[in-house]
């Protein structure tokens, strides 16, 4: 009880033996994860990204790989996987190049790290890799406001962490997903897709469309209770 | 009255929460909430969901071979560990992760300070900003502590205030609220939160920008309002 439990801090920031409040993330013992060599050799291929369709259960593989035996080539394929979608995406959400690019990586990085932390039966990967990238993005958004304080702030990002007890089903592609948002009257789905492929806040849908705050906040709550609707297990 | 879940109350913070559009303490704040709200959480998970499946479906742009092999060498740079303290049963019980994280000790031995008869206060982040910033740069984040049958100050917000209820309740004039429960309050809203009167109340609270004290109170040293 007295002994305090080493984890691993997320950070990629030198932490230069300030005195932090702890890394909350990642709270499994650190010689759980297998750090250090893993006799695989890192091969640099050079292959163009070629642009495949996922399943999750390759990812879902490779995860293990990576979380197991810090396998360095699973990482790599995972990266080819992933990487790029990270980046598009970001961009779309109307991020520089440059900044994409750094959310991809940081992003893949704390995968590597925390890899330990998936739980394939909790939820699917690509789930479990959006929360990933969510929380870089408003990592990346704090430390653009207050850049001045990395060192000091607690530089944790926040996950939900419990999943509910009740089921929800997965989602398993863009058919489904499209299908789901199809249920979705039209001004519903222009709010979500405003939120999500553009990344907007609130604020800035209700500042671009003109159209009022209440309205904005009701679409977005019936929407919600569609999803539930169609998402709930029987 | 129960209070309604996020999702209902305040479902454009859960759409920002999900996507990334919040700051760090509003996050905290909600993810809060949701490890204590089953609703909450089911409504966060569902949008994941859709982030996850529009980030599979995502073609995107071509590798960069160099940012790889940059990012290979730096799979190698283990981060320093950090030692985490001990947390005492008090506060495993009470404080959800990821709240858990942010506590640099154990509930008791927090840096407690009393603003004002019966209402402590112990910072969780850093430097607070500029006076009066409401510009969503700079935040408060701390634990709130009311002893039973005490009240804060009538006020209402120059800003936005997130309370979450982590142990006992309060009740204002038009609610109460419970462990795991939400308030969003602005300027809209004038209260003055009264803890229940057997097991007061210990609270999460996350403001961007100072109270402003509206009840006949006169002046008192209070660190709500030392922004």
């Amino acid at each position: 009880m007295d002994q305090p439990e080493a984890i691993m801090s997320q950070s990629t920031f030198p932490r230069n033996g300030l005195t932090l409040p702890p890394d909350l993330e990642i709270s499994v013992a650190a010689s759980a994860v297998g750090v250090g060599e893993t006799g695989y050799s890192v091969k640099r291929d050079r292959k163009q990204n070629e642009h495949t369709d996922v399943s999750g259960a390759d990812a879902e593989r490779l995860m293990k790989r990576i979380s197991e035996f810090r396998d360095k080539t699973a990482f790599q394929e995972l990266y080819r996987l992933y990487a790029p979608r990270l980046k598009g995406f970001f961009l779309k959400a109307g991020c520089e190049s440059d900044v994409a690019e750094e959310i991809s990586q940081e992003t893949m990085i704390s995968v590597w790290r925390k890899a330990a932390m998936f739980d394939p039966a909790k939820a699917k990967f690509s789930t479990w890799l959006f929360t990933v990238a969510r929380n870089k993005r408003i990592d990346l958004i704090r430390r653009q406001n207050r850049p001045q304080i990395d060192e000091t702030m607690y530089l944790a990002t926040v996950e939900p962490i419990e999943m509910p007890d009740e089921q929800v089903s997965q989602i398993h592609d863009r058919a489904q997903v499209e299908a789901i948002l199809k249920y979705l009257p039209a001004e519903q789905l222009h709010v979500l897709k405003m939120a999500f492929f553009e990344e907007k806040s609130h604020q800035m849908i209700a500042d671009e469309t003109g159209i009022p705050l209440g309205t904005i906040k009701s679409r977005i709550r019936l929407a919600l209770g569609r999803l539930k609707t169609v998402l709930e297990t029987e | 009255m129960t209070t309604q879940s996020l999702g209902q109350v305040a479902p454009e913070l859960l759409l920002d929460f999900a996507t990334g559009a919040v700051s760090e303490p509003v996050a905290l704040a909600l993810a809060t909430h949701a490890s204590l709200n089953n609703e909450a959480a089911a409504d966060l998970a569902r949008l994941n969901q859709v982030g996850g499946a529009l980030l599979e479906t995502e073609m995107g742009s071509d590798i960069n071979e160099s940012a790889l092999d940059a990012l290979l060498d730096r799979l190698d740079d283990e981060p320093a560990l950090v030692a985490r303290p001990a947390f005492d049963d008090e506060t495993k019980a009470i404080i959800p992760e990821p709240l858990r994280g942010y506590l640099p000790s154990s509930l008791k031995d927090l840096n407690w300070r009393r603003s004002t008869a019966g209402v402590e206060e112990a910072d969780l982040l850093v430097p607070h900003g500029q006076d009066n910033a409401a510009d969503g740069a700079d935040y408060r984040v701390a634990l709130l502590r009311i002893e039973p049958g005490r009240e804060v100050p009538q006020h209402t917000h120059r800003g936005q205030e997130l309370t979450v209820v982590l142990d006992g309740s309060y009740c204002d004039a038009e609610n109460c609220f419970r462990r795991g429960d939400i308030e969003i309050a602005d300027g809209d809203t004038d209260h003055a939160p009264l803890a229940d009167a057997v097991t007061g109340c210990l609270c999460l609270i996350v403001m961007d920008a100072p109270l402003k004290l509206t009840g006949p109170i006169g002046r008192w040293l209070n660190p709500f309002i030392k922004y």
